[in-house]
């Protein structure tokens, strides 16, 4: 809105400059304005160099940002990894420190059986050296004896099961031992990757650090294209005034033709045979992401395709406008033109006049064999949407 | 009345000797009193050894003091059985640790590890291999029974020495009857002798020569009964004296109960005629000595 409003202003200005000016002076201020429109056009094309520079940018910091946001992924998932490597880990060392004390005790255990198992034999068997014949003992003696080699066979089994036990667990030990041995390899192997994924993640960080500066350079130099963009925008509407100045001032045939498009002398034809692919108005820029405002629309059509007068007129201009290319402007009435842009080139001159549907002029050769034509349509100094008045097919 | 008084001629001629060799004769007759009762009561060594060596019935870990109680019980109501007496495994590992009381540690690894057990103790005078074999036919398909435990190959052995010993004391007891004897038959035998001289005057005088020795051996049978009588109650005295105050003595010999039971009232019947029989042949014997002596 502030953009209008000073453009307005500025308008007013150059009209109200135009007006003391005396007619004399038309023809230098026209080539005065010539210059600067080729300044401005040699503006624009820089400004959509750093336009397609800044494109390329963003592509850039959507990759990266993606291979960010993947290499996070992946870390994340190494740290788990590593985590549950370590989780396991601790698990399996409290299970080797059970396992080492139940070997001990087992071991403990075995020894004290067998110490026991040696010192009561000893004793218990000692009666059977002792005497030949009948033994000294009584009935007591007798159950006692008893009594001790059933416990020594209770222990020598209790002794064969905890041999048993201990090679059990040695067993599980030395299992435990090298799943530990695997686990820590495991391990180690995560880390290193872990590693390798952490410096190729700084590594991408300060790529997009410097993709973001050069983002924020790029978005700088787009907003001064932006200013320039408008400023040649008031230039052209300048030129439109002065052209219709112009025609007031020499008393040409097309004062008070028609105001309306609808109105312009043996109809509207369309442009060249196409598919409308940019639209008309407020539009999202997928490239930049921010909305752009079409005042024209874009035909697709096959690479050199003639490109044909949309109504009766006459040629005010023909030349190259920075982001249009070759650009065609033909008057069809008070305050009604038609633009074209994009051409590969137009033939016809400045001043000559054209016939609805006359060809005059050819799209670019496309590699892909497919080019567009920029056509916009402006009544009284303000761009209308063509396909309200052209049968463009969408 | 010649008869009467020759029947204390040896009293009216040697008072002080006869004296001496009274008290000789009751202990003598004390000694071989005591001896015998001991020897009846105990049956030799039979007692001494159902009292050390018993059968043990080992009962299995799952049984309860109350099955272990109607076991022992059931085990006393046999003929050849003394007493039988339960112990808990408790009381088993007691014992078990009093006799190697290296494996007191075992009872840390775990709880008790021995069973409970009957204590059977024979009879004396049943302690033969058959009665153990009898013993052990009963018990052991009771499944309460883990193992019974009789000895083994030392039971036979163990009663060969038991019969040998019991010879053995019997034989020594006849030896020592035979040592009275010939005492008795010494004594006599030296008072005859000295009273020769009296004798030969009474026979001077018409005294029949048979009335002399039949009236002294009467004497002799008479004091000899009276003596044994006398020994038998110091005898049994004593015994009933030391069954109440040494335990020892009635674990080797026997309780006072049986001291003073039938069975044991009859051979002390016996013990008394053969004393007197022995005393009045060790008379006459020793008068026939002093007789057949050279003058």
């Amino acid at each position: 809105m502030t953009v209008s409003r000073h453009l307005a202003v500025i308008a007013s200005c150059l009209a109200a400059c135009l007006l003391f000016l005396a007619p004399a002076h038309a023809a230098d201020q026209s080539e005065k304005l010539r210059k600067e429109k080729a300044r401005l056009v040699e503006m624009k094309e820089k400004a959509e160099k750093t336009a397609a520079e800044l494109a390329e940018t963003l592509r850039r910091e959507k990759m990266s940002r993606s291979r960010m946001n993947d290499f996070e992924a992946r870390l994340a998932k190494q740290r788990r990894l590593i985590a549950g490597i370590d989780r396991r880990l601790s698990i399996l060392g409290g299970q080797m420190e059970r396992t080492e004390r139940a070997v001990r005790a087992l071991d403990e255990e075995r020894g004290r059986v067998q110490g026991t198992l040696n010192s009561e034999s000893r004793e218990v068997f000692a009666g059977d050296r002792m005497w030949i014949g009948v033994r000294a003992e009584d009935s007591s003696g007798e159950r006692s004896r008893y009594f001790a080699r059933r416990v020594l066979s209770e222990e020598m089994s209790r002794y064969g099961r905890l041999t048993a036990d201990r090679e059990e667990k040695e067993r599980v030990l030395s299992g435990i031992e090298r799943r530990i041995v695997d686990s820590e390899r495991r391990m180690a192997a995560q880390v290193k990757v872990g590693d390798k994924l952490a410096t190729q993640q700084g590594e991408e960080k300060k790529r997009l650090a410097e993709i973001e500066a050069k983002k924020k350079k790029k978005a700088a130099e787009l907003r001064a294209l932006r200013s320039r963009i408008a400023r040649m925008e008031a230039l052209v509407s300048r030129i439109e005034r002065q052209a219709g100045k112009k025609e007031r001032g020499g008393k040409e045939v097309r004062k008070g033709g028609p105001a309306r498009f609808t109105g312009v002398p043996g109809g509207l034809v369309r442009p060249l045979e196409g598919k409308v692919i940019g639209r008309f108005g407020k539009q999202r820029d997928p490239v930049f992401d921010v909305d752009v405002e079409n005042r024209g629309v874009e035909i697709e059509a096959p690479s050199g395709a003639v490109i044909h007068a949309v109504g009766k007129g006459e040629v005010v201009f023909v030349g190259g406008v920075s982001g249009f290319g070759r650009v065609l402007i033909v008057q069809h009435g008070s305050g009604l033109f038609s633009v074209y842009g994009k051409a590969g080139g137009f033939s016809v001159k400045q001043g000559q006049a054209v016939a609805a549907g006359e060809a005059v002029g050819q799209l670019p050769a496309s590699p892909d064999g497919k080019s567009v034509l920029y056509l916009e349509l402006r009544a009284a100094g303000t761009a209308i949407d063509p396909t309200v008045v052209l049968p463009l097919s969408r | 009345m010649i008869g009467r008084s020759l029947i204390w001629i040896d009293w009216k001629r040697m008072r002080g000797a006869l004296l001496r060799e009274s008290a000789v004769r009751f202990f003598l007759f004390l000694l071989l009193g005591a001896i015998f009762e001991a020897m009846l009561l105990s049956g030799g060594i039979n007692r001494y050894m159902s009292d050390r060596w018993r059968v043990t019935a080992v009962l299995r870990l799952s049984v309860t003091a109350v099955e272990g109680e109607g076991m022992a019980r059931k085990a006393a109501g046999l003929p050849e059985v003394h007493s039988a007496e339960y112990r808990s495994p408790e009381t088993s590992w007691k014992e078990f640790v009093d006799a190697y009381p290296v494996m007191e540690a075992l009872r840390a690894a775990g709880g008790n590890p021995l069973p409970g057990y009957v204590e059977i103790r024979m009879r004396p005078d049943r302690f033969t291999e058959g009665d153990f074999r009898s013993v052990e036919t009963v018990l052991k398909p009771l499944p309460e029974v883990e193992k019974i435990l009789s000895g083994g190959e030392t039971l036979s052995r163990l009663l060969r020495v038991s019969r040998w010993m019991n010879i053995m004391f019997w034989a020594g007891y006849c030896i020592l009857c035979a040592v009275s004897f010939s005492v008795f038959f010494l004594q006599e035998k030296a008072r005859a002798t000295l009273l020769s001289g009296d004798f030969e005057y009474l026979r001077e005088r018409g005294v029949p020569a048979r009335a002399i020795p039949l009236s002294r051996a009467a004497a002799a049978a008479f004091a000899g009964g009276l003596l044994s009588l006398a020994a038998m109650g110091a005898t049994v005295s004593i015994f009933i004296a030391l069954s109440g105050r040494l335990p020892a003595f009635s674990r080797v010999i026997g309780s006072y109960a049986e001291i003073l039971s039938f069975p044991f009232l009859i051979p002390w019947a016996l013990f008394i005629p053969a004393s007197t029989i022995l005393s009045g042949g060790a008379s006459l014997l020793g008068w026939r000595a002093a007789q057949s002596r050279p003058r």
